[in-house]
Protein backbone atom coordinates (compact mmCIF):
# COMPACT_ATOMS: atom_id res chain seq x y z
CA UNK A 1 0.00 0.00 0.00
CA UNK A 2 1.74 3.54 -0.66
CA UNK A 3 -0.57 6.96 -0.05
CA UNK A 4 -1.17 7.73 -3.78
CA UNK A 5 -1.68 11.71 -4.36
CA UNK A 6 -2.86 13.21 -7.20
CA UNK A 7 -1.80 16.32 -5.78
CA UNK A 8 0.79 17.29 -8.58
CA UNK A 9 -1.45 15.86 -11.51
CA UNK A 10 -4.15 18.76 -9.69
CA UNK A 11 -1.43 21.51 -9.84
CA UNK A 12 -0.39 20.46 -13.52
CA UNK A 13 -4.00 20.45 -14.88
CA UNK A 14 -4.88 23.83 -12.97
CA UNK A 15 -1.60 25.40 -13.87
CA UNK A 16 -2.46 24.76 -17.74
CA UNK A 17 -5.79 25.98 -17.53
CA UNK A 18 -5.23 29.30 -16.54
CA UNK A 19 -1.27 30.01 -17.54
CA UNK A 20 -0.32 28.19 -20.54
CA UNK A 21 -3.67 26.74 -22.39
CA UNK A 22 -2.98 28.58 -25.50
CA UNK A 23 0.20 26.83 -25.87
CA UNK A 24 -0.37 23.55 -29.12
CA UNK A 25 1.78 21.32 -26.86
CA UNK A 26 -0.42 22.04 -23.52
CA UNK A 27 -3.63 21.83 -25.58
CA UNK A 28 -2.69 17.98 -26.70
CA UNK A 29 -1.50 17.27 -23.44
CA UNK A 30 -5.52 17.87 -22.53
CA UNK A 31 -6.62 16.33 -25.29
CA UNK A 32 -4.73 13.31 -24.95
CA UNK A 33 -5.05 12.42 -20.98
CA UNK A 34 -1.55 13.41 -19.96
CA UNK A 35 0.92 11.96 -23.11
CA UNK A 36 2.30 15.22 -24.18
CA UNK A 37 2.58 16.40 -20.06
CA UNK A 38 4.68 12.69 -19.54
CA UNK A 39 7.05 13.35 -22.58
CA UNK A 40 7.93 16.30 -20.69
CA UNK A 41 8.72 15.06 -17.67
CA UNK A 42 10.12 12.07 -19.74
CA UNK A 43 12.81 14.71 -21.23
CA UNK A 44 14.17 15.71 -17.72
CA UNK A 45 14.16 11.97 -17.29
CA UNK A 46 16.21 11.33 -20.04
CA UNK A 47 18.69 14.21 -19.20
CA UNK A 48 19.08 12.26 -16.32
CA UNK A 49 19.56 9.19 -17.71
CA UNK A 50 22.17 10.29 -20.32
CA UNK A 51 24.40 11.61 -16.90
CA UNK A 52 23.73 8.57 -14.85
CA UNK A 53 27.31 7.89 -14.39
CA UNK A 54 28.21 11.73 -13.69
CA UNK A 55 25.30 11.54 -10.91
CA UNK A 56 26.33 8.24 -9.52
CA UNK A 57 29.81 9.24 -9.04
CA UNK A 58 28.64 12.23 -7.10
CA UNK A 59 26.73 10.94 -5.15
CA UNK A 60 29.17 8.34 -3.95
CA UNK A 61 30.78 11.12 -2.61
CA UNK A 62 28.05 12.52 -1.00
CA UNK A 63 27.98 9.19 0.76
CA UNK A 64 31.66 9.55 1.76
CA UNK A 65 31.20 12.42 2.96
CA UNK A 66 27.85 12.51 4.73
CA UNK A 67 27.90 11.92 8.80
CA UNK A 68 24.55 10.19 7.87
CA UNK A 69 26.19 7.71 5.56
CA UNK A 70 29.58 6.83 7.08
CA UNK A 71 28.60 3.24 7.34
CA UNK A 72 27.66 2.94 3.73
CA UNK A 73 31.75 2.15 3.44
CA UNK A 74 30.82 -1.01 4.09
CA UNK A 75 29.36 -1.75 1.06
CA UNK A 76 31.56 -2.80 -1.79
CA UNK A 77 32.25 0.60 -3.80
CA UNK A 78 31.92 -1.25 -7.19
CA UNK A 79 28.47 -2.49 -5.98
CA UNK A 80 27.33 1.09 -4.91
CA UNK A 81 28.40 2.52 -7.66
CA UNK A 82 26.77 -0.27 -9.80
CA UNK A 83 23.58 0.08 -7.49
CA UNK A 84 23.24 4.46 -8.08
CA UNK A 85 23.99 4.55 -11.81
CA UNK A 86 21.55 1.42 -12.40
CA UNK A 87 18.83 3.32 -11.01
CA UNK A 88 19.37 6.40 -12.86
CA UNK A 89 20.69 4.57 -16.05
CA UNK A 90 16.88 2.99 -15.96
CA UNK A 91 14.96 6.00 -14.03
CA UNK A 92 11.73 6.09 -16.74
CA UNK A 93 11.33 2.54 -16.16
CA UNK A 94 11.67 2.66 -12.28
CA UNK A 95 9.18 5.73 -12.46
CA UNK A 96 7.22 4.76 -15.41
CA UNK A 97 7.08 1.12 -16.13
CA UNK A 98 7.34 -0.92 -12.99
CA UNK A 99 5.37 -2.35 -10.63
CA UNK A 100 4.71 -1.84 -7.14
CA UNK A 101 5.17 -5.51 -6.93
CA UNK A 102 8.39 -4.98 -9.02
CA UNK A 103 9.67 -1.77 -6.99
CA UNK A 104 8.96 -3.70 -3.53
CA UNK A 105 10.68 -6.68 -4.23
CA UNK A 106 13.68 -5.16 -5.27
CA UNK A 107 13.50 -2.61 -2.06
CA UNK A 108 13.34 -5.37 0.26
CA UNK A 109 16.42 -6.88 -0.96
CA UNK A 110 18.25 -3.91 -0.92
CA UNK A 111 17.39 -3.48 2.52
CA UNK A 112 17.70 -7.53 3.55
CA UNK A 113 21.36 -6.83 2.00
CA UNK A 114 22.18 -3.69 3.43
CA UNK A 115 21.25 -5.50 6.69
CA UNK A 116 23.41 -8.57 6.66
CA UNK A 117 26.47 -5.82 5.18
CA UNK A 118 25.88 -4.44 8.99
CA UNK A 119 24.71 -0.71 7.76
CA UNK A 120 22.41 0.86 10.05
CA UNK A 121 19.19 0.87 8.95
CA UNK A 122 19.38 5.22 9.39
CA UNK A 123 22.27 5.03 7.21
CA UNK A 124 20.34 3.26 4.77
CA UNK A 125 17.32 5.37 4.81
CA UNK A 126 19.47 8.52 4.72
CA UNK A 127 21.48 7.05 1.24
CA UNK A 128 17.70 6.91 -0.85
CA UNK A 129 16.71 10.15 0.34
CA UNK A 130 20.27 11.62 -0.74
CA UNK A 131 19.31 9.79 -3.90
CA UNK A 132 16.52 11.89 -4.16
CA UNK A 133 17.67 14.98 -3.09
CA UNK A 134 20.45 14.37 -5.70
CA UNK A 135 18.52 14.28 -8.69
CA UNK A 136 17.07 17.50 -7.98
CA UNK A 137 20.13 19.40 -7.27
CA UNK A 138 20.77 18.22 -10.61
CA UNK A 139 18.14 19.82 -12.63
CA UNK A 140 18.78 22.63 -10.70
CA UNK A 141 22.27 23.32 -11.68
CA UNK A 142 21.22 22.53 -15.45
CA UNK A 143 19.23 25.45 -15.54
CA UNK A 144 15.64 23.58 -15.58
CA UNK A 145 12.52 24.78 -13.78
CA UNK A 146 12.34 28.21 -15.82
CA UNK A 147 9.61 28.46 -18.12
CA UNK A 148 6.03 27.15 -18.27
CA UNK A 149 6.59 23.48 -19.93
CA UNK A 150 9.51 23.12 -17.87
CA UNK A 151 7.71 24.07 -14.78
CA UNK A 152 4.93 21.39 -15.21
CA UNK A 153 7.12 19.04 -16.72
CA UNK A 154 9.10 19.40 -13.39
CA UNK A 155 5.91 18.97 -11.64
CA UNK A 156 4.58 15.50 -12.84
CA UNK A 157 8.18 14.03 -12.62
CA UNK A 158 8.65 15.12 -9.04
CA UNK A 159 4.91 12.93 -8.60
CA UNK A 160 6.95 10.34 -9.61
CA UNK A 161 10.14 10.70 -7.85
CA UNK A 162 8.01 11.30 -4.24
CA UNK A 163 6.15 8.37 -4.72
CA UNK A 164 9.32 6.28 -6.64
CA UNK A 165 11.30 7.49 -3.40
CA UNK A 166 8.54 6.83 -0.35
CA UNK A 167 7.80 3.08 -1.70
CA UNK A 168 11.64 2.79 -2.44
CA UNK A 169 12.08 3.72 1.50
CA UNK A 170 9.57 1.79 3.15
CA UNK A 171 10.30 -1.23 1.27
CA UNK A 172 14.16 -0.97 2.16
CA UNK A 173 13.23 -0.37 6.04
CA UNK A 174 10.57 -3.94 5.59
CA UNK A 175 13.37 -5.69 4.04
CA UNK A 176 15.52 -4.73 6.42
CA UNK A 177 13.53 -5.38 9.56
CA UNK A 178 12.90 -8.94 8.25
CA UNK A 179 16.68 -9.68 8.04
CA UNK A 180 16.84 -8.73 11.64
CA UNK A 181 13.78 -10.77 12.28
CA UNK A 182 15.16 -13.97 10.44
CA UNK A 183 18.68 -13.32 12.34
CA UNK A 184 16.89 -13.13 15.54
CA UNK A 185 15.17 -16.78 14.94
CA UNK A 186 18.30 -18.41 13.83
CA UNK A 187 20.14 -17.14 16.58
CA UNK A 188 20.29 -20.07 19.20
CA UNK A 189 18.52 -19.09 22.57
CA UNK A 190 20.56 -17.37 24.98
CA UNK A 191 17.86 -16.18 27.42
CA UNK A 192 17.11 -12.52 26.07
CA UNK A 193 14.20 -11.99 24.72
CA UNK A 194 13.29 -9.15 22.72
CA UNK A 195 14.61 -6.94 20.02
CA UNK A 196 18.46 -7.57 17.59
CA UNK A 197 21.12 -6.42 18.55
CA UNK A 198 22.20 -4.01 15.99
CA UNK A 199 23.64 -4.04 13.30
CA UNK A 200 23.26 -7.85 12.29
CA UNK A 201 26.34 -9.83 11.83
CA UNK A 202 27.42 -10.48 8.16
CA UNK B 1 9.03 32.92 -2.21
CA UNK B 2 6.73 30.38 -0.15
CA UNK B 3 3.07 30.10 -0.49
CA UNK B 4 2.27 31.30 2.77
CA UNK B 5 -1.34 31.62 2.62
CA UNK B 6 -1.22 27.74 1.50
CA UNK B 7 0.70 26.95 4.97
CA UNK B 8 -1.96 29.10 7.12
CA UNK B 9 -4.79 26.93 5.12
CA UNK B 10 -3.14 24.24 6.58
CA UNK B 11 -2.86 25.37 9.91
CA UNK B 12 -6.22 26.87 10.66
CA UNK B 13 -7.37 23.04 9.23
CA UNK B 14 -5.48 21.65 11.59
CA UNK B 15 -7.68 19.83 13.92
CA UNK B 16 -9.53 18.34 11.21
CA UNK B 17 -6.85 17.21 9.38
CA UNK B 18 -5.71 15.50 12.63
CA UNK B 19 -9.05 13.70 12.52
CA UNK B 20 -8.68 12.32 9.11
CA UNK B 21 -5.15 11.88 9.32
CA UNK B 22 -5.57 9.59 12.77
CA UNK B 23 -8.52 7.83 11.31
CA UNK B 24 -6.20 6.71 8.17
CA UNK B 25 -3.18 5.71 11.05
CA UNK B 26 -5.98 3.77 12.93
CA UNK B 27 -7.58 1.80 9.67
CA UNK B 28 -4.23 1.44 7.16
CA UNK B 29 -2.93 -1.90 7.69
CA UNK B 30 0.19 -1.28 6.73
CA UNK B 31 0.34 0.94 10.43
CA UNK B 32 -2.01 -1.67 12.02
CA UNK B 33 0.54 -1.64 15.09
CA UNK B 34 -0.11 1.88 15.75
CA UNK B 35 -2.86 0.36 17.23
CA UNK B 36 -0.61 -0.28 20.09
CA UNK B 37 -0.30 3.58 20.87
CA UNK B 38 -3.12 5.09 22.62
CA UNK B 39 -5.97 6.96 20.09
CA UNK B 40 -5.65 10.11 22.15
CA UNK B 41 -1.45 10.97 22.16
CA UNK B 42 -2.15 9.76 18.31
CA UNK B 43 -4.26 12.38 17.64
CA UNK B 44 -2.48 14.82 19.48
CA UNK B 45 0.81 13.89 17.89
CA UNK B 46 -0.60 14.42 14.29
CA UNK B 47 -2.58 17.72 15.38
CA UNK B 48 0.63 19.06 16.84
CA UNK B 49 2.66 18.60 13.00
CA UNK B 50 -0.16 20.52 11.56
CA UNK B 51 -0.66 23.22 13.64
CA UNK B 52 2.29 24.45 14.05
CA UNK B 53 3.88 24.05 10.38
CA UNK B 54 4.91 26.86 9.20
CA UNK B 55 7.44 26.81 12.17
CA UNK B 56 8.43 23.60 11.36
CA UNK B 57 9.27 24.34 7.42
CA UNK B 58 9.98 28.06 7.72
CA UNK B 59 12.19 28.37 11.11
CA UNK B 60 12.99 24.93 13.22
CA UNK B 61 16.67 24.10 11.91
CA UNK B 62 17.93 20.33 11.36
CA UNK B 63 19.27 20.40 14.92
CA UNK B 64 15.62 21.27 16.26
CA UNK B 65 14.11 18.58 13.96
CA UNK B 66 15.99 16.10 15.13
CA UNK B 67 15.62 15.30 18.83
CA UNK B 68 11.33 15.80 18.42
CA UNK B 69 11.72 13.19 15.76
CA UNK B 70 14.39 11.18 17.65
CA UNK B 71 12.51 10.98 20.64
CA UNK B 72 9.38 9.98 18.55
CA UNK B 73 10.81 6.97 17.17
CA UNK B 74 12.18 5.90 20.59
CA UNK B 75 8.53 6.18 21.98
CA UNK B 76 6.94 4.31 19.07
CA UNK B 77 9.85 1.48 19.76
CA UNK B 78 9.25 0.85 23.53
CA UNK B 79 5.70 0.86 22.82
CA UNK B 80 5.88 -2.01 20.41
CA UNK B 81 5.35 -0.67 17.37
CA UNK B 82 7.35 -2.06 14.13
CA UNK B 83 9.68 0.51 12.18
CA UNK B 84 8.00 0.58 9.31
CA UNK B 85 4.34 1.43 10.54
CA UNK B 86 6.34 4.45 11.77
CA UNK B 87 7.97 5.26 8.50
CA UNK B 88 4.51 4.53 6.75
CA UNK B 89 3.06 6.97 9.23
CA UNK B 90 5.46 9.65 8.61
CA UNK B 91 4.51 9.44 4.51
CA UNK B 92 0.82 9.21 5.53
CA UNK B 93 1.32 12.35 7.21
CA UNK B 94 2.74 13.67 4.16
CA UNK B 95 0.00 12.52 1.86
CA UNK B 96 -2.89 13.65 3.78
CA UNK B 97 -1.61 17.20 3.55
CA UNK B 98 -1.19 16.58 -0.04
CA UNK B 99 -4.64 15.60 -0.50
CA UNK B 100 -6.02 18.38 1.79
CA UNK B 101 -4.11 20.86 -0.76
CA UNK B 102 -5.14 19.71 -3.74
CA UNK B 103 -8.68 19.56 -2.60
CA UNK B 104 -8.84 23.25 -0.92
CA UNK B 105 -5.76 25.53 -1.49
CA UNK B 106 -3.91 24.80 -4.96
CA UNK B 107 -4.32 27.41 -7.55
CA UNK B 108 -1.71 26.97 -10.24
CA UNK B 109 -1.69 30.64 -11.41
CA UNK B 110 1.38 32.30 -13.07
CA UNK B 111 1.48 34.57 -10.06
CA UNK B 112 1.38 31.27 -7.20
CA UNK B 113 2.92 28.23 -9.17
CA UNK B 114 6.50 28.86 -7.66
CA UNK B 115 5.70 29.28 -4.59
CA UNK B 116 3.72 26.43 -4.59
CA UNK B 117 6.37 24.55 -5.87
CA UNK B 118 8.50 25.80 -3.08
CA UNK B 119 6.51 24.98 -0.53
CA UNK B 120 6.02 21.46 -1.95
CA UNK B 121 9.96 20.78 -1.83
CA UNK B 122 10.10 22.29 1.74
CA UNK B 123 7.51 19.80 3.12
CA UNK B 124 8.77 16.88 1.02
CA UNK B 125 12.53 17.73 2.62
CA UNK B 126 11.05 18.27 6.05
CA UNK B 127 9.56 14.71 6.05
CA UNK B 128 12.22 13.22 4.36
CA UNK B 129 14.13 14.72 7.67
CA UNK B 130 11.10 13.59 10.05
CA UNK B 131 11.74 9.98 8.53
CA UNK B 132 15.86 10.03 9.10
CA UNK B 133 15.89 10.88 12.13
CA UNK B 134 12.66 8.85 13.53
CA UNK B 135 14.58 6.03 12.13
CA UNK B 136 17.68 6.93 14.35
CA UNK B 137 15.90 7.49 17.54
CA UNK B 138 14.19 4.19 17.20
CA UNK B 139 17.19 1.89 16.33
CA UNK B 140 18.92 3.87 19.59
CA UNK B 141 15.89 2.31 21.53
CA UNK B 142 16.02 -0.61 20.50
CA UNK B 143 19.85 -1.74 20.52
CA UNK B 144 20.13 -2.16 23.74
CA UNK B 145 17.90 -5.09 25.18
CA UNK B 146 19.95 -8.11 23.31
CA UNK B 147 23.35 -7.80 24.23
Amino acid sequence: MHPDSSLWHHIVIRYIKRVVVADSAVSRYAAFGGHELSMIALRLVRLIETNADLLAQSLLEKFRTSPHTRSMAKVPEEELRERCAEIYRNLSEWLLHKTGAEIERRYRAVGERRAHQGVPLADLTWAILLTKERLWQFLEQQGFLRGPLEIYGELELLRLLDQFFDRSACYAIEGYERAQQSAVRARPETGTAGRTEHPLPA
Amino acid sequence: MIALRLVHLIENHSEELAETLTHKLLTSERTSSLRAVPASELHQRCHEVYRNLSEWILTKTEHEIEPIYARLGARRAQQGVDLASVIWALMLTKENLFEFLSREGIHGTAESVFGELELLRSLDQFFDRAIYHAVVGFEKAAVPVAA
